[in-house]
């Protein structure tokens, strides 16, 4: 099968590479239909993430077709249509037992290298790194779902694949981050990154009842997709500080969600010392967001940060009582509910959609999504 | 919860004790039960060739060293005590002398069962050490702490996360321009 291969920081290649086989009992094989790149597999292509091999398999955002189903597969048939979450959850564990989905003990086979850098281990992930478990990802023709009573939901034949695929990762992760500020009627909501993420967050944190938006990027094109869904927006490059506090009454957001992560823009400072390695993560957007949180408000974080960072400014966070929230999202927790409200037509999510390609077009396709080029917002592949 | 240092009560100062941990949601009649069938163990366990329980108290072991060499031994059962630890130690003439003790205690909030396996081994001299040595590397708390992992993950969902087999670009691939 065609595969989308990681070689090296902005090496992508499309290789030819054996079909997957069922390994395990619980595993099953899907067909792959649609499958996208996620803003976080650009941590992959800059060659942030350590642990990657070459010749992985990226891709976890991917929907398709069970083909194959191991023996112990109770849930899932052939011929099911699926959406698959990019948590690779067991079902068993204390943390699944919890709705922790992200958090299982169980799924990541390396979790004693991960445990050495994190304390203890959370899940396996599709394509993310050895230290997420090294399994092949979604980025392919087909792919091998381990666990696979524990994680694909079943998706009705009548609705459009890229209604669906982001139920795979994006839509929950701005969901859950719009539920972790727990907002009340009448909050201000701001929201660091107009990427898919953050788009969704937007939209998520109007369902959840808040009043007002307001989002923040540097790029217009994603400013305007983000007014499209009800935001006001500012440019990152304006005095977002100043003007986060006019625009509340000089009181400052309710809530604030980092939907950027490590590698934000705007400080020379993190560029320097993350490129000569004295600091992983560039937590600009953090420092901000922590600065202009109302006090007693919460910060909350779906950008991925991976190891470091440095100057957080923990003072003014303790100072002003806030609630941090963060983490990979516990997927399998919101499939279910999101898929409702994509069948109530309460949200399309094929909004964030802006470039399809041929799954061999995919090392062109990073090319794009990294750069943005041509008002590139989301990228959905097909096999 | 780690200790890796000589055995306080013995006087030899080769030995060395190691302790790891690990809980399992599940209730420890199970969790004993599994554990006691030897056979079990070669679910989990890392390199291990073979287990033969030879009578109710005695188990052969078969080790499958990096590069296809065997090490064997013989273990006694020296303590059994449903379903709360098992203690059991090495006989005469075995590749890898050693003793340890699996114990297991409830977990708080109905979290399962606390596991934990404390060994006390010594190295062998000659070939068989080294290559042992080698097994074990600098860390045999991890190679423990792997193991103990995979039993909890055994216990839990009946199978264990494997990539082993999936598949992969060629890494010798050259890049196209």
């Amino acid at each position: 099968m065609k595969a989308v291969c990681w070689y090296g920081t902005r090496d992508i290649r499309i290789k030819n590479v054996d079909d997957p086989k069922i390994l395990s009992p619980g595993d099953a094989i899907v067909k792959i239909t649609s499958t996208a790149i996620c803003g976080s597999d650009l941590h992959l292509y800059d060659g942030h993430i350590p642990t990657m091999k070459a010749g992985d398999i990226l891709g976890h955002e991917f929907m398709g077709e069970i083909v194959e189903t191991g023996s112990n597969v109770k849930r899932l048939k052939v011929g099911d249509r699926v959406v698959v979450p990019f948590t690779i959850s067991c079902g068993s564990c204390y943390y699944c037992q919890h709705q922790l989905w992200a958090l299982c003990d169980n799924t990541n086979p390396n979790a004693v290298m991960n445990a050495k850098l994190n304390g203890f281990s959370g899940a396996g992930i599709f394509g993310y790194s050895h230290l997420y478990g090294g399994y092949a990802g979604g980025q392919a023709e087909y792919a091998r779902v381990p666990f696979a009573d524990h994680g694909p939901i079943k998706i009705p034949k009548d609705i459009p694949d890229e209604q669906v695929l982001f139920i795979s990762d994006i839509f929950p992760t701005g969901y859950m981050a719009a539920e972790n500020c727990n907002i009340q009627p009448g909050q201000t909501i701001a929201i660091w990154g107009c990427g898919p993420v953050g788009q969704f967050a937007i939209r998520s944190a109007f369902l959840l009842g808040a009043e007002k938006v307001i989002a923040i990027d540097r790029e217009p094109d994603r400013r305007k997709m983000a007014e499209a869904g009800g935001a006001v927006t500012i440019s990152s490059e304006d005095d977002v500080h100043e003007l986060l506090k006019e625009m509340t009454g000089g009181r400052g957001p309710d809530a604030c969600i980092d939907a950027v992560g490590m590698d934000a823009h705007g400080s020379a400072y993190d560029r320097i010392k993350q490129s000569v390695k004295l600091e992983t993560d560039r937590p600009y957007v953090l420092r901000q967001a922590i600065r202009i949180c109302r006090k007693g408000g919460v910060l909350s974080i779906p950008g991925v940060y991976a190891g470091l960072v440095d100057k957080i400014p923990m003072g003014a966070a303790f100072a002003k009582g806030l609630t941090f929230r963060m983490g990979q999202t516990h997927v399998q927790r919101y499939m279910e509910p999101l898929l409702k409200l994509v069948e109530a037509q309460k949200i399309n999510p094929s909004f964030v959609v802006t470039h399809r390609m041929p799954l061999a077009e995919a090392s062109k396709a990073y090319r794009l999504f990294h750069r943005k080029d041509d008002g590139c917002i989301k990228v959905v592949l097909k096999p | 919860m780690t200790k890796n240092k000589p055995a306080k009560s013995s006087p030899n100062k080769k030995d060395t004790v190691t302790k790891q941990v690990c809980t399992v949601a599940r209730d420890r009649e199970a969790v004993y039960k599994f554990w006691r069938r030897f056979e079990n163990l070669a679910f989990f366990m890392t390199d291990l060739k073979s287990i033969t329980q030879t009578s109710e108290t005695n188990s052969h072991w078969i080790y499958e060293l990096p590069g296809g060499k065997t090490i064997e031994w013989d273990a006694v059962i020296t303590e059994d005590v449903s379903p709360e630890r098992i203690r059991w130690e090495t006989l005469e003439g075995s590749d890898f002398q050693h003793k340890g003790t699996v114990s297991f205690l409830p977990a708080m909030g109905n979290q399962g069962t606390e596991v934990a396996v404390t060994m006390t081994y010594r190295m062998a001299g000659g070939k068989v050490g080294a290559a042992l040595a080698k097994m074990l590397g600098n860390a045999p708390d991890q190679r423990i702490q792997e193991d103990l992992r995979r039993f909890k993950a055994v216990m839990e969902c009946g199978e264990l996360p494997v990539i082993q087999g999936q598949p992969m670009g060629e890494a010798s691939s050259r890049r196209k321009s």
